[in-house]
């Protein structure tokens, strides 16, 4: 294709949103529609999700080693420790730190001071990179040597990654459904589009155009209403998050977590509005334009 | 050049045997009036030539692409070759004559330096220059028709096919469309036209190539043996006003259209015989005039 008559071929596409302007305003509420409850979706996904991770953060395995261990078995037993796969870090807690703050945190610190640092396990810290596979990763632990016992607590592990699953299979049923919806939507449009300029169609048949120059109008109309409804979904994100931070922010509170800011993540918002409206108004065009190209393959007699 | 050899065709879904081993052969440079009767064939004929249909059997070869063969991305490129006149015109009514033009050849491909330059050229050419900042509905329907002829022209195609091009026209203007395409033809282009129209036929003298039950019956290099009953009687140089004087010139083609009147085959392409004149009533033939085609 030739730039020229393909800036010509793209101001036709645009020029066919103006043309069906009402039709085009009611596609792109529709599309609006259809990102803002994506974008919605994705905002809870990525607060809950910033929820879980101070969660999983608090999800510690205490692995305590047993007394009768030398000191080269106890660094050894760090060492393999580091080695698990899905263990995110490894810390040291010698028996005289556990006792210091044991000591700090108890209340009654003197009923402790007749006894010695010697009562406690040397232990290490370690915490996990994969909830799923975090009973996986405990057994592991349990079968290295010089471990006296391991404490954990894997019923929340199971929880948060029960919850974190829900959610994101939730979002993922919604979004493929609503974009099956707005696709329908824009191949609705131009294929009106199409009906009103069926006499163009059949002249560019006529003439010799070749089918992707025929294509290319539609293709534009249909990525623009994509692209259009893309930039106003991403404005009415952002105030419609503003409007329910207000809402939530005590609720975050007490949860202890903090909402995610909506322009840390504008660039990840408008390429995935932008993305799914380009392809839903891509897609949605083709699907009309090659049900007519197929269907009315007329140049002499005109319908 | 076209070149029709043995070509039959029978719609598969309806079984309608629209053309039996039909055979043609048109040179380049000629100019050449295809007549027939509805549901003679002629649109499949048609259809054929813009390989928009293939033949059930037989070749079709048309300025040197094979049609049976022709892939399908290859068409428009084969189309390029032809330049297509319709009844209707098919103009776009919401561009103006200049764009109606260009819209041929910016859907192509071609540079709009290239398209400042030619559509003004064949604006001159069908004598249409004042009119280029027009729009459709402003022109007669012979003026409309002069566009679409420039439109067909606007890539040089070697080839002008015109789909009963006076159909939709008055007898005067129907004139001066086969005198231009007569000029068109006069400078090399091959012109090919379907038409009903007996006195064209008559006056413009060229082979004639008459259809009928999907056959070639005859096939004249002039007029002269063409020689059945008009049932138009228009006459360029008569007035408008004297179409109806008299009652054989009754159009019954419409009269078909409009009141559905059965007819039985005749041996003159030209005129399909009603056997039932149901509704027709000679007094009122004068309203009958499809009075939005006279200017």
């Amino acid at each position: 294709m030739k730039g020229m008559s393909l800036g010509y071929l793209t101001r036709e596409g645009f020029k066919n949103i103006w043309v069906n302007r009402f039709l085009s305003v009611a596609t792109i509420l529709v599309l609006v529609a259809c990102l803002v409850i994506v974008g919605t979706g994705s905002l809870i996904f990525l607060n809950i999700s910033s929820l879980l991770d101070l969660i999983e953060g608090q999800n510690i395995v205490m692995v305590y080693v047993e007394d009768e261990a030398t000191e080269y078995e106890t660094e050894s037993l760090g060492l393999q420790l580091e080695g698990l796969s899905n263990v995110k870090t490894v810390e040291f807690v010698s028996r005289e730190e556990a006792f210091e703050k044991q000591k700090d945190e108890f209340e009654n610190a003197a009923l402790l001071d007749g006894l010695s640092p010697e009562i406690l396990p040397d232990a290490y810290r370690v915490t996990v990179d994969d909830l799923a596979l975090f009973d996986a990763t405990v057994d592991k632990i349990k079968a290295l040597e010089s471990v006296l016992r391991v404490r954990e607590n894997s019923d929340l592990a199971s929880k948060v990654e029960t919850l974190r699953s829900a959610v994101s299979y939730i979002s993922l049923g919604v979004i493929a459904i609503l974009f099956f919806v707005s696709m329908f939507i824009v191949s609705n449009t131009i294929r009106i589009t199409i009906y009103n300029r069926r006499l163009e169609i059949s002249i560019m048949k006529a003439v010799g155009a070749t089918n992707s120059f025929i294509r290319w109008p539609f293709l534009v109309e249909g990525m623009l209403l994509g692209v259009i409804s893309a930039v106003i979904s991403l404005g009415l994100e952002y105030l419609v998050y503003s409007i329910a931070l207000i809402w939530f922010a005590d609720m975050m509170d007490i949860l202890g977590g903090k909402p995610v800011e909506f322009l840390d993540y504008i660039w990840f918002f408008f390429a995935i509005f932008a993305f799914i409206g380009v392809v839903i108004g891509t897609i949605g065009s083709l699907i009309s334009l090659n049900k007519y190209l197929k269907e009315h393959n007329n140049v002499v007699e005109n319908d | 050049m076209i070149e029709f050899r043995s070509v039959s065709k029978v719609y598969e879904d309806t079984q309608t045997k629209a053309l039996s081993d039909l055979n043609i052969k048109i040179d380049n440079g000629e100019f050449v009036f295809v007549v027939g009767a509805s549901g003679a064939g002629k649109s499949t004929f048609l259809k054929l030539m813009m390989r928009e249909e293939v033949p059930t059997s037989g070749s079709v070869n048309i300025n040197g692409y094979e049609l049976n063969n022709l892939k399908k991305r290859e068409i428009p490129y084969f189309r390029r070759t032809l330049g297509i006149v319709f009844q209707d015109f098919r103009l776009i009514p919401t561009m103006n004559v200049y764009d109606n033009i260009a819209y041929a050849m910016r859907v192509i491909g071609s540079r709009e330096a290239e398209i400042r330059k030619r559509v003004p050229y064949l604006l001159g050419l069908v004598g249409l220059n004042s009119k280029a900042r027009s729009f459709p509905n402003q022109l007669s329907g012979g003026e409309q028709q002069r566009v679409a002829l420039a439109r067909a022209l606007a890539n040089n195609a070697s080839m002008i096919i015109a789909d009963e091009p006076t159909g939709n026209i008055d007898p005067r203007m129907s004139f001066d469309i086969v005198n231009l395409l007569n000029h068109i033809n006069a400078d090399g282009t091959t012109v090919i036209m379907v038409t009903h129209d007996y006195h064209l036929v008559k006056t413009f003298n060229h082979r004639v190539i008459t259809i009928k039950n999907g056959k070639v019956v005859s096939d004249y290099p002039d007029a002269s043996h063409i020689d059945v009953e008009p049932y138009r009687f228009d006459n360029p140089e008569d007035e408008v006003g004297s179409y109806y004087s008299d009652d054989t010139t009754v159009d019954f083609d419409y009269l078909m259209k409009t009141y559905g009147v059965e007819t039985v085959e005749s041996d003159n392409p030209f005129v399909d015989i009603p056997t039932e004149p149901a509704n027709y009533h000679p007094t009122e033939s004068y309203s009958l005039y499809r009075e939005e085609d006279s200017e």
